[in-house]
């Protein structure tokens, strides 16, 4: 009478069991570094692409601050010894030709803002206190403000400065 | 009588057989795909480096409105030329100064206008530098390596 032996050797199909969870493994480690890689660059990209537009808005900015300072000297040559005539011309001058708003306040401060486009809804918000060149021959301009802002999220805040979370009767927004 | 017994071992060779080669060509895709997603990582890196240092730069230029002797001060060299600066970055994007090294592998110029449109030549890397506009210091700030450009900005200081 044959014994039967028990044989304990590896039987047909485990190896490809064996195999196949291996190579799922393996595709899911690669796959998903290449989705991470590909997700960090495109983020790369997008900052990389909005600091050109900073840059770009930037230019003109500067190129509309010499056009300022142009401005104000040739006003004041052809109006300067009429300081209501300077003041409308000045304005007109700004918002027609350089499509800037000239704001004055009753202590003599005068301040010319512009916009200018950085990319998306991004715009580049500049300031300028002229109130040194104001009816002046000369002066230095400085700029007050000088940064990105975007207008649309600009209308959510109240006048402090918070975002509206929860309103009085306790529900948000 | 004779029994015949059939033998599994041809069968567990072929499996295996066609195991092997399944394995390694899926295990060559995924190498593929690894050195690439290590690829696309490292372009991304030396982009992130690259704006931020050039933005560094570009920051530095206004400061000094457009003074290159001003702005080669700033980085402790003595400028050779009154319209290009040169810095040197290592791998990691250590800087390395002015003076170029064996472990120089990004660089840095700065490319002030002149009165003129000029073209200037980065190794194989053309770069076209506008005119400059009247009272307004301009320059171009580029980073660039051998492959060529990574990342460059126009600037401008009235």
């Amino acid at each position: 009478m044959k014994k039967n032996k028990n044989s304990f050797g590896i039987s047909v199909g485990s190896s490809s069991i064996l195999v196949v969870f291996v190579v799922l493994c393996l595709t899911t480690f690669a796959t998903l570094s290449l989705v991470s890689a590909n997700a960090d660059y495109n983020l790369s990209a997008k900052t990389a692409d909005a600091t050109k537009n900073y840059y770009a808005a930037d230019c003109e900015a500067e190129e509309k601050l010499q056009a300022v300072d142009a401005v104000l000297k040739e006003v004041y040559q052809g109006f300067g010894t009429d300081e209501a005539a300077y003041r409308t011309q000045l304005q007109q001058d700004l918002r027609l030709s350089h499509d800037c708003t000239l704001l004055l306040n009753d202590n003599g401060g005068a301040l010319v803002e512009y916009e200018i486009p950085a990319g998306g809804e991004r715009v580049l918000f500049v300031q300028l206190d002229i109130s040194d060149h104001y009816l002046k021959t000369d002066g230095t301009i400085k700029p007050v403000c000088w940064q990105i802002v975007i207008p649309s999220e600009e209308d959510q805040f109240d006048d402090l400065g918070n975002l509206p979370i929860f309103t009085t009767d306790g529900l948000p927004g | 009588m004779n029994v015949k017994r059939t033998s599994k071992s041809g069968l567990f060779l072929l499996e295996l057989m066609i195991i092997i080669l399944f394995f390694s060509v899926t295990s060559a895709v995924c190498a593929n795909l690894f050195v690439q997603a290590h690829q696309i990582s490292k372009k991304g890196s030396d982009l992130t480096n690259a704006t931020r240092e050039v933005q560094s730069v570009a920051e530095r230029f206004k400061a000094v409105e457009g003074d290159m002797h001003d702005l080669s001060a700033l980085y402790e060299s003595g400028l050779v030329e009154s319209d290009r600066l040169d810095l040197f970055y290592d791998a990691q994007w250590t800087p390395l100064g002015t003076e170029k090294t064996d472990s120089s592998e990004y660089t840095i110029t700065v490319l002030r206008s002149t009165n003129t449109e000029q073209q200037v030549f980065l190794n194989a890397l053309a770069v076209s530098v506008p005119a400059a506009k009247d009272q307004i210091a301009q320059a171009v700030v580029i980073a660039w390596d051998q492959k060529g450009e990574i990342f460059s900005v126009t600037v401008q200081k009235y």
